[in-house]
């Protein structure tokens, strides 16, 4: 048995699996679940289990204690910063693994991620922007406009260690095909408390959390089998009754991302046995077959261009599409001098010049 | 200063955070970002101690519950209290 298909199975809980740990590398097997988002996950697993060679077993359980101590550094952090976007009045909800970690996961910790994810109307941007580097955050220069993206990341560091990193969205996701997926206020609507991260804390209703659970890892990262992902899918899934099932099949074909979620929910059953009832599968009641344009985004192979053309395709107006070209190749100058020339002052004209010829390349390339 | 078990406490600073896992406990002194870990048995000490109003009733609790020679457990008691103190995960409050 392979390291990730062991992996798998540790995940899913397949006790009969530890036999096979004697033949795998454990710096690989290490490796690999850090690499998918599962170690602790798998460590946790594992402590409950004999036969473990205690090799495996103690340098897991050695790192998930730092996967530990991370997020309890980070959990501080985000009850700080909902608290103080709660006394500004701004609206807020915790996205994917920040949220899933306190709603789905059995602890925090399981959940490992890079940073949290934040959801606010596109007309509090000010507010939290003012909030955020109120308590200290500093905005990253990107790639910003109305239309070229719809987030923005704040960094928090102490003595030159980042401590927490926010990702704050007035959208979901970013392509334009995507647009009206879900918005904010039918979000909110629906939005459920967070126990562990104090009153301000809430996240999506598990139908809202299915559908971004399935669209984020197609719509911004071309439909990648990180497991941790699958597993998000898998624990949400779970979890939903049957009246949510009808639900999450509505509004992903009324949103026309029914394909997109009928595929992350089959790669959830596939790697970790995730029940789907037959609804979600079922076309006899649709009004003859409507070709979803979201469903460009399952190929793999597909080169950045075909988002910015989707992009284009999917504004109404030329005066839009206008826009998002330029905001493509005239980013601001904070990003352009970060980004293509931090320690010289050429002028912005040639960096811009220099992001076209680079854009190029990066953008026709495939996967 | 040694430690007077019958008029000492211990306080656990706001910096500090903790997460019980599995019978072990994750220790962060969120100021720093160094964390500790405590072992089953520090685990049960860490909750008697954290609990109690002197580190005297901590030990009484502890002794009740568990098979340990009484000298063994007022040494280690004594070894784990300082042992937090000197990293800055408690406080010893003077009685």
């Amino acid at each position: 048995m392979d390291a990730l298909t062991l992996i798998n199975a540790i995940v899913r809980g397949d006790e009969g699996c530890v036999e096979h740990l004697a033949h795998v590398d454990g710096e690989r097997l290490r490796q690999l679940a850090r690499q998918h988002g599962v170690l602790p996950l798998v460590a946790d697993r594992l402590a409950g289990w004999r036969g473990v060679p205690p090799a495996v077993s103690e340098h897991l359980q050695a790192e998930a204690r730092g996967f530990t101590a991370v997020d309890l550094l980070r959990e501080g952090e985000l009850r700080r910063v909902l608290d103080a976007l709660a006394a500004a009045d701004v609206d807020a909800l915790v996205l994917k693994g920040a949220a899933l970690a306190y709603s789905h996961y059995e602890r925090p910790d399981l959940r490992p991620r890079d940073d949290t994810d934040v959801l606010i109307a596109p007309e509090a941007r000010t507010a939290a922007h003012a909030v955020l580097l109120g308590l200290g955050y500093r905005a990253h220069d990107h790639v910003a406009g109305t239309l070229v993206s719809y987030q923005a990341i704040y960094e928090i560091a102490r003595a030159g260690l980042t401590r927490h990193t926010i990702d704050l969205h007035w959208r979901i996701v970013n392509p334009q095909v995507f647009a009206g997926v879900l918005e904010f206020d039918e979000a909110r609507a629906a939005a459920v408390p967070l126990g562990g991260l104090g009153r301000h804390a809430h996240g999506l209703s598990g139908v809202h959390a299915l559908l971004l659970a399935c669209v984020h890892r197609v719509a911004h990262h071309r439909d990648d089998d990180l497991l941790i992902w699958l597993y998000d899918v898998h624990l949400i899934a779970s979890a939903l009754t049957p009246d949510e099932w009808t639900a999450v099949v509505d509004l992903a074909r009324h949103r026309r991302v029914l394909a997109i979620c009928r595929h992350g929910l089959r790669r959830a059953a596939a790697t970790f046995g995730t029940v789907v009832p037959a609804i979600v599968f079922d076309d006899s009641f649709a009004s003859g077959e409507v070709r979803e344009q979201t469903t460009a985004f399952l190929r793999r192979d597909r080169a950045q261009l075909a988002t910015f053309v989707s992009d284009l395709r999917a504004l109404r107006d030329w005066r839009s599409r206008g826009r998002l070209v330029r905001e493509h190749l005239f980013p601001p100058e904070p990003y352009m001098r970060q980004v293509y020339a931090p320690a010289s002052r050429a002028p912005l004209p040639m960096l811009y010049a220099w992001r076209a010829v680079r854009g190029v390349w990066r953008w026709v390339g495939r996967g | 200063m040694a430690l007077s078990f019958a008029t000492d406490s211990i306080v656990v600073p706001d910096h500090v955070v903790t997460r019980v896992i599995k019978g072990t406990t994750v220790l962060l002194d969120a100021d720093t970002g160094r964390y500790f870990t405590l072992d089953e048995s520090g685990t049960r000490a860490w909750a008697a101690l954290t609990s109690a109003r002197s580190i005297q009733e901590a030990y009484d609790g502890l002794l009740a519950q568990h098979d340990v020679a009484p000298d063994v457990l007022r040494r280690d008691l004594e070894a784990l209290v300082d042992g937090l103190a000197a990293e800055g995960l408690v406080e010893i409050r003077r009685g």
